[in-house]
């Protein structure tokens, strides 16, 4: 009986070895959620990273940008102090996005990765995968996938058989995930989607938040935009009559609260452009004109006339879009029919006034990064903007 | 010493062990030519001699110079594909420009535009083509090879520079500077390019594991099991030498034979590779193989060849202790083979399904399975101990050193001290009071009962077959699900609920006022494009809106109408053409991880239940007592085979109906009887209904499991053992079924739905008749061997005396 005793617990103290080793690579940070009805950083969704209707390829941790290329699906990193860039991997031995099968590449995340979110420490990313059941069939598992920020490891955090992800946004211990049911999109009329809310600690349930494919530009409703800002859910739907003119309507809805606003019947002007919310206030464009207003509708002040003259640059421009921001400034991208303008204007929500800024290589601003810097892609060359020196610099060439 | 020379005798003594020795190895380098050779773009197969030709022709000169001339050749290729252009070229300034092209290519490349006029005039050599592409990659890569390895130390300072991975307490700088520093060593190696197919396919090939895992099975058996079985241990226990001595002699045996059987089959493969694709310069740095790139040993090509063996020798022998600890703790034939089958495929699962940067890794690579694939010795990986970067190789040889260790320790502690013949386990015992309750033989019975009995309550097949009804009735409820890979998937599935079943006119208008409603969408499009009053943003919302329709409906729009047009050809031609909905159906008559899944679950259950037929009275001697009876032979034979026959039945419909069930259910049967021409491309002649097709593939395995039901039985008569039969069948069934899992062309319903139905007939014709003749050999061991045969044959393969006891 001893001797099968000590064969037990020398047994079990092996097995626990083994857990132990197991457990000593990871570490998850779980932080309080801060309810506060201001943007916090870690928490809340980085709306200055992702852009209009929730296409996310950049996200911001406090030292560094993550960048997802969509066309080779890597992860590259970006160092903010050093204006650096590389792919998200750890090995010296591998050559990355110039390896011929990137498999093994720490920061190829897989040819169906989209997406990609900083939340709480971690980097969260869409993806696809394939398996055959017992019967033969093949099924396509959609997941949400989780990777520390050196990009050695992945988890799984959601993965649904059930339904397509569009794209998702993590705000305050919460997925929202524009998802489409796949069995019943046969039976209507273009993406049959809907905003479905999914708890992170508990990806088990699946809550139909906003059924986006109740509105549809065939029915004469499309949701546009949706930005989460402190307790703030802002959404941007456009209406079309009979005779296709169009009407923008802006409504906020209070995730603490449940209670939806109108915002657009108290607003003075029509709404005209996409909007960003930055500093506690919305901003939008009325033509050439970009307004803001609080959260309830009140306090409506114009901000930027595109006819004064210190806007003469842009005197063959019509339309002024908020389309982002950095958290201190209101980023404004100028177009017209012809076209888009190279040049930027920021406007910074503080002190009230407006700087010009050329983005090299550029159309527009999609993604307003951090008060000292954004990035984005253009002519297959990454390029970070150092909003202090107004200068911008080539940190990636893909084509390479 | 002597003792472990008995020990030794007791399996290469044994023919069995050489011919299943034999066996495995011939269906080894079968397996292994099949799958070189079945693809038929292996160009570097057919045209060996030209590949050497070529590696000899550039192999001594200097990179650079053996650059330039690939090149050159390759330029010759370029020209005349060019030439070829022009035939395909249909704008006169296209033309124009691939004539100046040309004009140019024989002005500055005379040579290479006159071997292009050569290629035109004597055709084409695709594997020259090839050959060349792959000379080219090996020079290339030789000329990035210095650069990659002398600027690891500055890449590993450059990413260091990096916030993310400059913590210096970090895992991830830890593992970029040992990385770094671990290939120091290999920044001057010289490299060549050569031919390294040989070496890949051998490194490369997994199947042979499973063959020498299940020789080192067989070995256990003979050491372990057989006088087990015999009762012999109470008398081997009692000798004077009968334990600790005993179980070390085995052990060792059991290595050693390990040991040679691993370093046989890599021999033999490396061998038939190097027959296959022609020798190689091993003398060359392992590093010159692309493939190779990342192994961080100096090494070259024969030094790496023998770590490879060594790295399977390792797996192998902890594999063997793995199974001599198995063998020790549990006494029940069936619960050795459930857990040693268990242990390997639990392993299997977890190296093969695990990725590589989950953050619980480790069961991944401290496994027995990464020890014997070719990346533990050829990648390089660092694993993370707590933040410490910890190289994987030795590391993962330590805990494998370390579980070789405690398994044998417990192995000698066990067979030491416990009582090592077979014990009644409580359910064992339970059984017996039921088996005496209620299933009492009282006086007489027919042999047909008693056999019965004998399989079924004696041998507690009643169990196991219980236990299969329950999973069959288990796998019979739910739905077979539909397959959404496109997204217009949903979409076609919504159209077919509408169209499936016979054309009618309705269905046909149907199909015309979809046709015409996205023709309005198409016209709204350029409509919406140019309606000025619309600003863009308005327009882009509305497009978009539009396009997603157009991507999804009318995609599944697009292929109704193609199955529509397919189906109209085909009433032409006389077939009762029907709507179907092909992502079902198409699944349904043929799908081959279907197919060979349900295969391997038969066969695995006929391993399990099957050989207890006829192995039952050998290994108690009843077999004696049997044969003099006046019923003793032909009619026990036959009641046997009936038996198994009827178990096999039982397993069959167990394996193959719940499908059926689930589908029918889900699906109904309404498209059964629509010629299974509606859902392929092309009008093949198959004149079978879909409901016809998914029969005689199921008659199909049907026979075939016929067939391995008189292998067994024959296997069984062979051996003589439960143990051993199974392992061998298992050899003999599950393992080529492993192999052809990945060939679409090698199962019945890729055959029936080819319509080729002379494979089909010849097919079930050959195990028909080879299903007879095992059953006539087996009938004739059956009954002509006499005991006295029999007890000569045991004794001799025990001992190793001819000589019968005085």
């Amino acid at each position: 009986m001893k001797k099968y005793y000590s064969i037990t617990l020398f047994v079990s103290l092996f097995l626990m070895l083994l857990l132990l080793f197991s457990i000593c690579g990871c570490r998850d940070n779980v932080k309080k959620i801060d309810y506060s009805d201001k943007y916090v950083f870690g928490q809340d969704s980085q709306e200055n990273c992702i852009a209009l209707q929730g296409c996310a390829v950049i996200a911001e941790s406090s030292k560094s940008y993550y960048y997802l290329c969509e066309d080779n699906k890597f992860l590259y990193v970006v160092d903010k102090p050093r204006k650096k860039c590389m792919p998200l991997c750890n090995k010296t031995n591998c050559l990355h996005d110039k390896e011929a099968t990137p498999e093994n590449c720490n920061a190829f995340l897989g040819v169906t990765a989209d997406n990609i979110i900083f939340y709480n420490d971690y980097l969260y990313y869409s993806s696809s995968k394939e398996y055959t059941d017992k019967d033969g069939v093949l099924h396509t598992v959609n997941e949400i996938n989780k990777i520390t920020l050196d990009g050695s490891s992945k988890t799984n955090v959601f993965s649904t058989e059930e339904y397509t992800i569009w794209s998702f946004k993590i705000h305050r211990g919460f997925m929202y995930a524009d998802m489409t049911l796949i069995s019943s999109e046969g039976n209507s009329e273009g993406k049959n989607s809907s905003l479905y809310k999914i708890s992170i600690d508990d990806t088990s349930k699946i809550t139909e938040f906003l059924p986006y494919k109740e509105y549809s530009n065939i029915k004469g409703f499309l949701v546009l935009d949706t930005r989460f800002y402190g307790n703030n859910l802002i959404l941007l739907f456009n209406k079309l009559d009979k005779n296709n003119e169009e009407e923008r309507i802006l409504v906020n809805y209070d995730l603490q609260t449940d209670k939806w606003i109108n915002l657009s019947e108290k607003l003075k002007v029509n709404v005209t452009s996409f909007f960003t919310v930055c500093k506690d206030n919305i901003y939008y464009g009325a033509k050439n004109k970009v307004y803001k207003c609080d959260f309830q509708g009140n306090n409506q002040r114009c901000i930027m006339d595109g006819g004064d003259s210190e806007f003469s640059k842009f005197k063959d421009y019509t339309y002024f879009n908020p389309l982002t921001n950095d958290g201190e400034n209101v980023i404004i991208n100028v177009a017209n029919d012809d076209g888009i303008s190279r040049d930027v204007i920021f406007y910074n929500c503080d002190n009230d006034k407006t700087e010009i800024h050329k983005l090299k290589g550029a159309n527009q601003a999609d993604s307003g990064g951090d008060e000292k810097s954004l990035i984005y892609k253009a002519d297959n060359s990454l390029y970070f903007y150092d909003k202090m020196e107004k200068k911008t610099y080539t940190i990636y060439d893909f084509e390479s | 010493m002597k003792l472990t020379y008995y020990e030794l005798q007791k399996v290469i003594g044994k023919r069995t062990f050489l011919i299943v020795l034999a066996l495995c190895f011939v269906i080894n380098i079968f397996l292994l030519y099949y799958t070189q050779s079945s693809d038929e773009e292996n160009l570097k197969l057919q045209y060996k001699d030209k590949y050497v030709e070529m590696i000899n022709k550039y192999k001594n000169l200097p990179t650079d110079k053996a650059v330039e001339k690939v090149k050159a050749e390759q330029l010759a290729y370029d020209i005349y594909a060019e030439m070829n252009s022009i035939a395909f070229a249909t704008e006169e300034e296209e033309i124009n420009t691939i004539t100046e092209n040309l004009q140019q290519y024989k002005k500055e490349n005379p040579k290479a535009y006159k071997k292009a006029e050569n290629i035109a005039k004597q055709g084409e050599n695709l594997w020259e083509v090839q050959f060349l592409y792959d000379v080219s990659s090996q020079l290339d890569y030789i000329k990035s090879y210095p650069d990659f390895i002398g600027q690891m130390g500055e890449r590993a300072d450059l990413q260091s520079s990096v916030s993310v991975f400059g913590d210096e307490n970090s895992f991830s700088y830890n593992n970029l500077y040992k990385t770094a520093e671990d290939y120091r060593h290999l920044k001057n190696i010289d490299l060549s390019i050569g031919n390294s197919n040989a070496l890949k396919a051998t490194t490369g090939y997994t199947l042979t594991d499973f063959f020498v895992i299940a020789v080192v099975f067989l070995v256990c058996i003979f050491l372990f099991g057989y006088e087990r079985d015999r009762g012999l241990y109470n008398l081997v226990k009692s000798s004077k030498y009968g334990r600790l001595r005993t179980i070390i002699s085995k052990l060792l045996v059991l290595f050693g034979v390990s040991i040679a059987v691993s370093l046989i089959f890599t021999l033999g493969n490396y061998t038939a590779n190097t027959l296959l694709y022609g020798v190689d310069d091993l003398n060359r740095s392992i590093q010159s193989v692309p493939e190779f790139r990342n192994c961080p040993f100096g090494l070259n090509v024969w030094q790496y060849l023998i770590l490879f063996a060594l790295m399977k020798i390792t797996g192998t022998v902890a594999v063997a202790s793995i199974f001599a600890m198995i063998f020790t703790i549990f006494s029940s034939p069936t619960l050795m083979y459930i857990a040693s089958v268990g242990v390997v495929i639990g392993e299997y699962l977890l190296y093969a399904f695990i990725p590589s940067a989950s953050s619980f890794n480790y069961p991944k690579y401290v496994n027995i399975f990464y020890v014997l694939n070719n990346s533990f010795a050829c990648e390089y990986i660092n694993l993370n101990i707590f933040s410490k970067a910890v190289t994987a190789f030795p590391l993962v040889l330590s805990i494998l050193g370390f579980v070789l260790v405690v398994c044998c320790v417990i192995s000698c502690v066990i067979f030491s001290r416990k009582n090592q013949s077979r014990k009644t386990s409580a359910l064992s015992r339970c059984f017996a009071k039921i088996k005496m309750r209620f299933f009492r033989i009282r006086g007489s019975v027919s042999v047909s009962l008693g056999e019965i009995y004998k399989f079924l309550v004696q041998n507690k097949m009643a169990v196991l077959l219980i236990l299969l009804v329950g999973y069959g009735v288990v796998n019979s409820i739910g739905t077979v699900a539909y397959s959404y890979l496109d997204i217009s998937d949903s979409d076609y599935k919504a159209y077919m609920e509408r169209l499936e079943g016979d054309i009618t006119p309705d269905k046909v208008d149907f199909i015309h006022r979809e046709e015409k409603y996205f023709s309005n969408l198409e016209n709204r499009l350029a409509e919406i494009e140019n309606d000025q009053s619309l600003s863009d943003n308005a327009k882009s919302a509305l497009c978009t809106s539009i396009n997603s329709i157009i991507e999804t409906k009318g995609t599944a729009l697009g292929r109704v109408k193609s199955q529509y047009k397919r189906l109209q050809r085909l009433q032409k031609q006389g077939v009762n053409s029907r709507f179907i909905d092909e992502n079902i159906y198409s699944n349904f008559v043929s799908n081959s991880i279907r197919e060979w899944k349900n295969f391997s679950t038969l066969s695995l259950i006929l391993i399990i239940m099957l050989p207890v037929i006829f192995t039952g009275e050998y290994k108690n001697g009843m077999i004696n007592l049997i044969r003099p009876t006046k019923l003793g032979k032909t009619a026990v034979f036959v009641r046997k085979e009936i038996i198994s026959l009827s178990a096999m039945i039982i397993g069959f419909v167990i394996v193959y109906l719940p499908y059926f069930i689930r589908f029918i259910s889900t699906y109904g049967t309404d498209s059964f009887s629509t010629p299974a021409v509606c859902l392929f491309e092309e009008n093949n002649g198959l004149s079978l209904s879909v409901i016809g097709v998914a029969l005689l593939v199921v008659v199909g395995y049907f026979v075939l499991s016929v067939f391995a039901v008189s292998l067994i039985n024959l296997v069984s008569l062979l051996l003589k053992n439960y143990l051993m039969t199974m392992l061998l069948s298992s050899a003999l069934l599950l393992i080529p079924t492993l192999a052809v899992l990945n060939f679409e062309s090698i199962r019945f319903g890729s055959i029936v739905v080819e319509n080729n139905m002379i494979a089909v007939w010849m097919t079930i014709g050959l195990c028909v008749l080879l299903s007879a003749v095992f059953t006539l050999i087996s009938h004739k061991i059956y009954t002509e061997e006499n005991s006295l045969m029999y007890l000569n044959s045991h004794r001799r393969s025990y001992h190793g005396h001819s000589k019968l006891p005085e």
